[in-house]
């Protein structure tokens, strides 16, 4: 049984804060663009690429925090590097705010 | 105990101390131990804290009345500006580096840290750069622009003088320290442990610094960045924060505030990390949760990163962008709630001494957590509107910095100082001192929340009578007095501590960690033998480890040839698994320094061309640095105790200086991230964009640039395989750096009259400059590994030097190439781009 290292203790923090840069891009390059004031159906182009973003973000945490939670080592580091996960992936849902508040 | 091994413990005892000790007199300015240089550091940061703390009791003077003339608004504004300089940069973040040099090799149970001529540069930088703000403050010509330096304000139309670049210079030279801390710190912590020790038997303070260590890494090259783009302008009216000219004011605040909010986590974790040292030691029991604390730490190091335009709401960011920072601010409070609730389940289940260091952490508990309620308050966008820059935010982040850093840090100084001195408080004082800072404290800026609430901005210099603020700021005042007076009583009782304390034997506090394993005041060598650790390094018998250790049972318990020996050790196991062989003491980093300061002082007056004399003389001297490094002939394993036998750590593939030179580039890529993206910020959000002329690029002149740093980066690979035959490879590389520079300055020369007009161009301008000077590194590398072939210190198994170089030639490839793709990115996008 190999004892996870430091890379998949950081794992699902870096994930999170790739994201969470890639969400403020996303909405800042959409409204210099004018996303927003392209509808596409109900909604806007920006808030439906916000959505999306944030949908891929929130999986690929999930994703980590699930290959974290299969190491199956009991070592205290182990433990440690599943608590640090299921946080980042809990922490996704500060990315809430792209379905109702106002993009631009 | 037999006479005999009493002997051999005395003869190691003088051995080692003969290698690792200090030389009194001017031998001092040799120095390089970490105990010399922990204590340096603290030492002077304290004298920094105490002007600090005068520049406060100023500003309580004039604040304290209405229409008061003690101040005239210019000096009003640099003591203000001063006041928080000196606390943030000079007292709050070098005195926990100090605290860290001093306590981690001996709670990791090693002889010193990886860099100790490192450290030794990093405190004589930063003892030259605070020197030199306090200087300008003398002088009449410092920082008066906030101590975040905000654009327009410190552009050079609105603060023509000096007093900004003074900001800019001496920050940057300061910071230099703390990232050469940073580095010193990663690369300790994971490299230089006891045998044994994997990274879950860490004592949890060493999580604290590795993460901290992490922090600032990534969070310092952002201001460093900021600091550069804007001495730029105001040097070279290169127009970065100019929105006339496609710049934008926002784009320094970004970069500030990126630095900024992680700042204050960087200045918490350590002082938790000393709380959760000490807790645990007076309550008689260990840490509970350690591994959920240790989670909490890494989720706030993240989480620090994503809050920093909550410093920033007001400017007109989107709501949904406000959201994200703002759930982030909320968040962080839940692992800084785990580690209170730990502290809190420690003293519950303990049995808790109250103990003059438990006093400061009832301090802490309580102005911290206040401190912290505020916090959340403000992390509310609607809140936030209403209390921006008010007089309710200083109150806030007093709460904050005094609860978690001060208050802690007495607390260790309580608790450490008897292992500093080998002394004990005799507590005359220590009370009556305790109270006044306490009180005067929650005089001082309970009563700020109100006058913030009741509207008073902050920076101003007065207030008319029918404000009605005068009663709550007289309060402040006098509580800023009694505060004052508490922390000269602490002062005083910390000097009769140390002159007139009670000697101790060993360990007074029954403490479960290895810093307490040693005589106290510590010896130069810190351990007689490394331990082996088998369990917890926060759970260890000190009382019976310290004397086996003393008389030389463990590792590296003999002397041999003069040098200095400690041991690398895998990062996650904790493994043996090299001799690592330290330079001698040496006055080298003293120069070093100087001569650094002679690049910022040259910077300041604007002689530019004994800047480059200087940066010169800076690489001649880091270079000569070198000679005391590495071997002149390939070695056998050595034995290093317990039958174990270890390579040195130049025939190894990743020797401590792999991961500094790892590191190092990690902290030039968040730069270099930063540039590229406070570029495209601007093409995002600032006025006056596409640029009126056309930004037309030489495609040859890039294509050539980039083909020659793909060359010399497969040149230094070779050369790092080839060993002693490195030698035409290694010239070949130096050649493409050389043609690769003469292209980029010629490429430099064709864009610099442009880069005045538009941000477009300085951006392009700037980028061009960054893989200039890479390029010019590199040649520096390449020369360096020739001259270390020719002095005979590389072969097949020593190769490590040309190793660094080919990492440094390969991240001044990739980010060449990015450098010369950039401008036909910029091109593509403001062509297509424009709404």
């Amino acid at each position: 049984m190999t004892q996870p290292g430091l890379p998949l203790l950081l794992a699902g923090w870096v994930v999170w804060a790739a994201g969470f840069l890639l969400l403020y891009a996303v909405q800042a390059t959409g409204c210099r663009m004018g996303w927003h004031e392209e509808a596409l159906g109900p909604v806007s182009a920006l808030r439906i690429a916000l959505i999306g973003v944030a949908a891929i973000v929130a999986c690929a945490i999930v994703l980590v925090w699930k290959r974290a939670e299969r190491v199956r080592d009991r070592s205290p580091l182990g433990r440690i590097v599943r608590l640090a996960n299921g946080a980042a992936a809990l922490a996704a849902l500060c990315f809430a705010g792209v379905l109702w508040l106002s993009p631009c | 105990m037999s006479e005999a091994p009493r002997k051999t413990a005395l003869r190691l005892h003088r051995e080692l101390t003969a290698i690792w000790a200090t030389p009194p007199g001017l031998g001092r300015l040799q120095a390089v131990n970490h105990t010399t240089i922990g204590k340096r550091f603290m030492l002077t940061a304290l004298v920094f804290f105490a002007i600090g703390g005068l520049l406060a009791m100023l500003i309580r003077v004039q604040l304290a009345t209405t229409q008061s003339a003690f101040l005239d608004a210019a000096s009003y504004a640099q003591v203000f500006t001063m006041h928080g300089v000196v606390m943030m940069f000079l007292f709050a973040i070098p005195f926990f580096e100090g605290l860290a040099m001093y306590l981690l090799p001996k709670m990791l149970g090693t002889r010193d840290l990886a860099f100790p001529r490192m450290s030794a540069y990093g405190y004589w930088c930063y003892l030259f750069g605070g020197t030199f703000l306090v200087g300008a403050l003398l002088a009449g010509v410092a920082p008066d622009g906030g101590w975040f330096l905000y654009t327009p304000l410190s552009s050079r139309v609105h603060t023509p003088g000096i007093n900004a670049d003074v900001w800019l210079l001496g920050i940057t030279f300061v910071e230099i320290s703390a990232l050469s801390a940073a580095i010193e710190i990663l690369v300790s912590i994971l490299k230089l442990r006891a045998p044994g020790m994997s990274l879950t038997r860490m004592p949890v303070f060493a999580w604290y610094m590795l993460v901290v260590g992490g922090m600032m890494l990534i969070g310092f090259p952002p201001l460093i960045l900021g600091s550069i783009l804007l001495e730029a302008e105001r040097a070279f009216d290169l127009p970065f924060f100019d929105p006339a000219r496609g710049g934008d004011p926002l784009l320094w605040q970004h970069l500030f505030w990126l630095f900024g909010h992680p700042e204050v986590y960087i200045i918490f974790l350590p002082a938790a990390g000393a709380l959760s040292t000490i807790i645990p030691t007076l309550a008689r029991r260990p840490l509970e949760g350690y591994e959920i604390v240790v989670a909490a730490i890494v989720a706030m190091a993240f989480l620090s990163f994503g809050l920093w335009v909550h410093h920033m709401y007001t400017v007109g960011i989107p709501h949904v962008a406000l959201s994200f920072f703002s759930a982030a601010s909320g968040l962080v409070a839940i692992p800084t709630g785990v580690q209170i609730f730990a502290w809190l389940a420690t003293l519950a289940h303990g049995r808790p001494r109250f103990s003059v260091p438990m006093l400061h952490v009832f301090g802490f508990m309580t102005v911290f957590v206040l401190g912290g309620l505020t916090g959340v308050m403000l992390a509310m966008v609607p809140f936030d509107w209403q209390a921006h820059d008010t007089h309710f935010v200083v109150a806030h982040l007093h709460y904050v910095l005094v609860g978690g850093f001060v208050f802690p840090m007495l607390a260790a100084a309580y608790y450490w100082l008897p292992h500093i001195f080998g002394r004990q408080s005799v507590q005359h004082l220590s009370h009556a001192a305790f109270w006044m800072v306490f009180l005067g404290f929650n005089l001082t800026f309970l009563a700020m929340h109100l006058t913030g609430l009741r509207g008073m901005p902050r920076r101003v210099y007065t207030y008319p009578p029918e404000a009605g603020w005068e009663v709550l700021n007289f309060v402040s005042s006098m509580g800023g007095f009694i505060m004052t007076t508490g922390f000269a009583l602490v002062a005083l009782d910390l000097l009769l501590l140390a002159v007139f304390g009670k000697p101790f034997r060993r360990n007074p506090w029954q403490a479960k960690t290895l810093e307490w394993a040693m005589p106290t005041p510590p010896p130069a060598y810190a351990f007689a033998a490394l331990p082996e650790i088998a369990g917890r390094a926060d759970r260890l018998d000190p009382d019976r480890l310290g004397p086996s250790l003393a008389a030389g049972n463990g590792y590296l318990a003999a002397t041999r040839h003069g040098w200095m020996e400690v041991l690398a050790v895998d990062m996650t196991t904790g493994r043996p698994e090299q001799l690592v062989i330290l330079p001698p003491r040496s006055v080298l980093p003293l120069v070093t320094a100087i001569a650094t300061g002679a690049v910022f002082a040259a910077l300041l007056l604007k002689v530019y061309w004994l800047a480059l004399a200087a940066t010169l003389a800076v690489a001649v001297l880091f270079l000569l640095w070198t000679r005391a490094c590495g071997l002149t002939a390939d070695l056998a394993p050595l034995g290093v105790g317990k039958s174990v036998t270890l390579p040195p750590h130049v025939q190894t593939e990743k020797p401590p200086s792999h991961w500094a030179m790892v590191f190092t580039l990690a902290a030039d890529a968040t730069l270099y991230a930063s540039l590229l993206f406070g570029c495209l910020f601007l093409w995002l959000s600032a006025p006056n964009w596409p640029p009126a002329f056309a930004m037309d690029v030489s495609i040859p002149g890039s294509a050539a640039v980039a083909v020659l740093l793909t060359a010399a980066a497969l040149l230094g690979r070779v050369a790092a395989k080839a060993g002693t035959r490195a030698t035409a490879p290694l010239l070949l590389a130096g050649l493409a750096q050389v043609a690769a520079l003469a292209v980029l300055v010629v490429l430099l020369l064709g864009i610099h009259d442009r880069a005045t007009h538009h941000a477009a161009a300085a951006g392009i301008f700037a980028v061009w400059s960054y893989a200039a000077l890479h390029g010019a590194v590199g040649l520096v590398f390449v020369l360096f590994g020739l001259w270390r072939i020719r002095t005979g210190h590389v072969s097949t198994a020593r190769s490590l030097d040309l190793r660094l170089g080919r990492l440094w030639h390969d991240f001044t490839c990739a980010s060449g190439l990015l450098a010369m793709a950039f401008p036909f990115v910029l091109q593509l996008l403001t062509r297509g781009g424009s709404p």
